[in-house]
């Protein structure tokens, strides 16, 4: 025997004695029981087996298995037995040199259990990892790859043993990202950086497509706990991504259209607290959208408006589908009209989940309407207080309204104006009658007027239609006004009766007119004329009198009688300027009368006197014949009816052509009416008719030498002085002239 | 009886000398000014008889002197010779009116007054030399 196999054999033996627990056998080569323990017998007795019985728990090929260690002289470990519940392990150990074995049991049913438990584990975690939806990828700490699953080796188009060994980055990481990556990656396992941080890159797999992985990685470490390599859960969010940028998109679309929609939208849930408002909504009520955010709807509605709101949200759960106006409530207190329509909001098992409205500020709307109610009643009241007839009557001759006036016109109550033919009711007529007015105005689209006897009530009416046109310019209805005009009519009769009396009364007045008037333009020539008289004159007289003196001394020094005639000649000539320019005067003294109580015979005799010596050598007979006193005393000017007498003087010498003929002067009083009248005759030339009414003209002369305004003149101061003067003339024969004038001043 | 000196002002110098010559032909002493400024000075030289006075005149004018000369010299005779509207009559009937219408033409009235004649240009000569002799 070998010393080792004795020693082994005297160390079993020494647990040999009857205490070992576990069953213990001793079998010769001959496979007979050389003995048994009391711990084999119990274990017998315990599955029920009689006490040779012992095939039943030793293992069903022991025989073999004790020749075969006997004769290899080795010891046979864990063989497997199961006696009943329970396992055990039997170690055959040879006792050569005694020719039999021994058979020692180690029950092991728990540790079996566990074996088989954690086999299945292992089973289970596998079938884990092979079915997950997440690749699981374990790498080194050079990043090769360790492990992969199956989902792993789907996702990068690869069988496992394509894959495990290969570096990670180099063979599944695209170039531009790998770099960055290895950095990442050299980070985590130097610990420089913590696991479990998420991140997102892209692999490639075997079609070169590329895929994105989400990925969450963890440490792997070895028994001292040293970081040896990570192991990451990666799941493909390709499709996601593309799901999520889908979503974000139609979010973005669905944002856009609710917070770009002029129209609120206001989304309640289920007990009527605001979910969700967009920002017109929000404007609307003058709120910010967080401030109307979980607050309930009656916050926003007027105390009479809640109770409705809640029916209507009752009812459009219904489903009635309808708009309703309420009346909001602003963040300022103010109210403000809105019409909402509202729908409901079912999840997906059709539970009702809230409501949703979209709401529309209708305030301005709200009032306008009201001010146009207000102007359609200004607008009836007005309609019907007007004192004319108004109806409006459509192009068929169908009354569409009437006022009440209309009613008093027609003595027709209002039931029985509307809706009939307008001639059956004004003309009582059956068809429209000819120049129907109605019918002018549609055809030329403007008014058309008729006036209409109406017999019955002894009645004139001036009919007046206007068209209504459309933009299109078609003709949509009339308005049609009946004027009650008999009064007007009967005055007018009255005046037609009256005309050609006025007209005559008229007609002078006109004429009297169009004279005043050319008086007035005359008297704005005159003064003028006075105020560039007045110039002239003044500016002539003094270089006027240093002529004469020159010639005077002229005359003195040379003592010459072949100068003398020149002289006189000069003389003369300075004279006929003073003349003029005494003319001129005359028409700058035109002015208010200084009245005096004069000698009027006396004036006219001096003047008599002073136009003789003017026209020394004439041969001219004046006869002066007055009925009044010498010292009759009238309110005149003296010096413009000085004036006026030498004017008219002057002018009778001057129609006298051979420088003689005959002046008739005679003066008198009309003591009626106290009107001091003069009469100037001569025997001259005469005046030729049609210059007889152009005399008072300014500047009208028929002599070669005159200004042409010394009647114009004369006339002037006689009218200042409230009288007339006339002119009669016959050419050939001589020419008279009648001054009149009042005794008294005219105030 | 001494001989007059007269004084003639008048911006026309063509008068000054024509009136002059006349005046001296007459017998008459006389000095010409061609505006009252230079009157001023010949009048204080001497005394004189009469001064023939214009009216409208550059500077100062002569209804302007005439309250001056009358209130210098007081026996100076004053002849007014003037080629404007004016007249010895006319003045003195028509002052009431002036005073109503125009308070400046009332003042040239009422200064007007202080002469002695009133001339109208071109005046009669023998006339002036007549109411010469008067004085």
């Amino acid at each position: 025997m070998q010393p080792k196999l004795v020693q082994e054999e005297l160390k079993n033996l020494a647990k040999f004695p009857l205490k070992n627990p576990y069953p213990v056998f001793r079998i010769s080569s001959s496979n007979k029981i050389l003995f048994c323990n009391n711990s084999a017998l119990r274990l017998l007795k315990e599955i029920g087996a009689k006490k040779d019985e012992f095939n039943k728990i030793l293992p069903a090929n022991i025989s073999l298995l004790v020749k075969k260690s006997i004769k290899s002289k080795k010891i046979v470990k864990n063989v497997e037995v199961i006696a009943g519940k329970k396992i055990f392990s039997c170690t055959i150990v040879p006792i050569t040199e005694c020719g039999y074995v021994n058979v020692y049991f180690t029950e092991v049913t728990n540790r079996k259990q566990m074996e088989e438990e954690l086999q299945h584990q292992k089973e289970l975690a596998q079938h884990y990892l092979d079915i997950v939806d997440t690749i699981i990828i374990a790498l080194d700490r050079r990043g090769n790859i360790t492990f992969i699953n199956k989902k792993g080796c789907q996702s990068l188009g690869r069988k496992v043993k394509d894959i495990l060994g290969k570096n990670w980055f180099d063979n599944f990481i695209p170039k531009k990202i790998k770099q960055d990556l290895k950095k990442y990656f050299a980070m985590l396992i130097n610990g420089q950086m913590q696991v479990g941080e998420y991140h997102e890159n892209i692999i490639i797999t075997a079609g070169d497509n590329e895929r994105l992985i989400a990925w969450h990685n963890a440490y792997l470490r070895d028994k001292a706990g040293k970081i040896c390599g990570t192991l990451g859960s990666g799941e493909d969010v390709t499709e996601l991504r593309k799901m999520q940028e889908v979503l974000r998109e139609s979010w973005r679309k669905y944002h856009d259209l609710v917070e770009n929609i002029q129209e609120g939208i206001w989304v309640l849930d289920k007990d009527g607290f605001t979910n969700y408002v967009n920002a017109p909504m929000a404007k609307m009520l003058g709120y910010s959208i967080a401030e109307m955010l979980s607050k309930h709807a009656d916050t926003f509605l007027q105390d009479d408006s809640r109770a409705e709101f809640s029916q209507y949200i009752e009812e459009r759960k219904k489903g009635f589908r309808v708009y309703r106006e309420f009346k909001l409530l602003g963040k300022d207190k103010r109210p403000l009209f809105a019409m909402v329509q509202a729908g409901p909001i079912y999840d997906e098992h059709g539970g009702y989940r809230g409501i949703i409205c979209g709401v529309m500020d209708v305030t301005e709307r709200k009032y306008a309407q009201d001010a146009l109610q207000q102007v359609l009643r200004q607008w009836q009241i007005t309609f019907n207080s007007a004192r004319d007839s108004i109806m409006l009557i459509d192009k068929d001759h169908k009354i569409i309204r009437a006022n009440s006036e209309t009613e008093k016109i027609l003595n027709l109550p209002l039931e029985e104006i509307l809706g009939r033919k307008c001639y059956e009711l004004i003309h009582e007529a059956h068809d429209i009658i000819e120049g129907c007015p109605l019918e002018q105005a549609i055809k030329n689209k403007n008014r058309a007027e008729m006036e209409l006897y109406l017999p019955k009530e002894d009645k004139y009416m001036l009919i007046s239609v206007d068209p209504i046109i459309n933009e299109d310019g078609k003709v949509l209805s009339v308005v049609h006004i009946m004027r009650d005009v008999t009064e007007r009519k009967r005055a007018e009769q009255l005046i037609k009766n009256d005309r050609d009396r006025l007209e005559g009364v008229v007609g002078k007045q006109e004429v009297e007119l169009v004279e005043k008037q050319k008086e007035l333009e005359d008297a704005k020539r005159l003064s003028d004329i006075g105020a560039l008289a007045a110039t002239v004159a003044h500016e002539l007289r003094n270089p006027l009198g240093v002529i004469k003196t020159a010639a005077y001394n002229i005359r003195k020094k040379a003592n010459n009688i072949n100068l003398d005639s020149h002289i006189t000649n000069i003389d003369k000539k300075i004279a006929e300027s003073e003349q003029i320019i005494k003319n001129l005067l005359g028409y700058s003294r035109i002015k208010i009368p200084a009245y005096e109580f004069v000698m009027v015979n006396s004036i006219l005799r001096d003047c008599i006197e002073e136009t003789k010596r003017k026209y020394l050598g004439w041969q001219v007979k004046i006869d002066f014949n007055s009925a009044l006193e010498e010292a009759f005393v009238i309110e005149a000017d003296p010096f413009q009816l000085n004036e006026v007498f030498l004017n008219i003087l002057d002018n009778a010498f001057l129609s006298f052509m051979s420088k003689s003929g005959n002046i008739f002067i005679s003066s008198k009083i009309d003591a009626k009416s106290n009107i001091f009248e003069i009469d100037f005759k001569d025997d001259g030339v005469g005046i030729a008719k049609e210059n007889m009414n152009r005399l008072f003209e300014p500047f009208f002369t028929t002599r070669s030498k005159g200004t042409g305004l010394g009647l114009k003149v004369c006339r002037e101061l006689i009218k200042l002085h409230g009288g007339t003067i006339s002119i009669e003339s016959r050419q050939g024969f001589g020419t008279n002239i009648k001054i009149r004038f009042p005794v008294k001043k005219v105030e | 009886m001494s001989v007059k000196n007269i004084m003639i002002i008048d911006d026309d110098e063509e008068l000054c000398i024509e009136l002059m010559q006349l005046l001296v032909d007459k017998g008459f002493k006389v000095e010409t000014a061609q505006s009252a400024e230079a009157g001023i000075c010949i009048l204080g030289k001497k005394p004189f008889d009469l001064l023939l006075l214009d009216l409208k005149m550059p500077g100062i004018s002569g209804y302007e002197f005439i309250e001056f000369v009358k209130k210098q010299y007081p026996q100076l005779k004053v002849f007014i010779i003037t080629g404007s509207t004016f007249s010895w009559e006319f003045i003195n009937r028509y002052d009431k009116h002036f005073k109503e219408f125009n308070e400046e033409e009332s003042l040239k009235s009422a200064r007007l007054k202080l002469a002695d004649l009133v001339l109208n240009k071109p005046f009669d000569i023998e006339n002036l030399i007549n109411k010469i002799k008067e004085i």
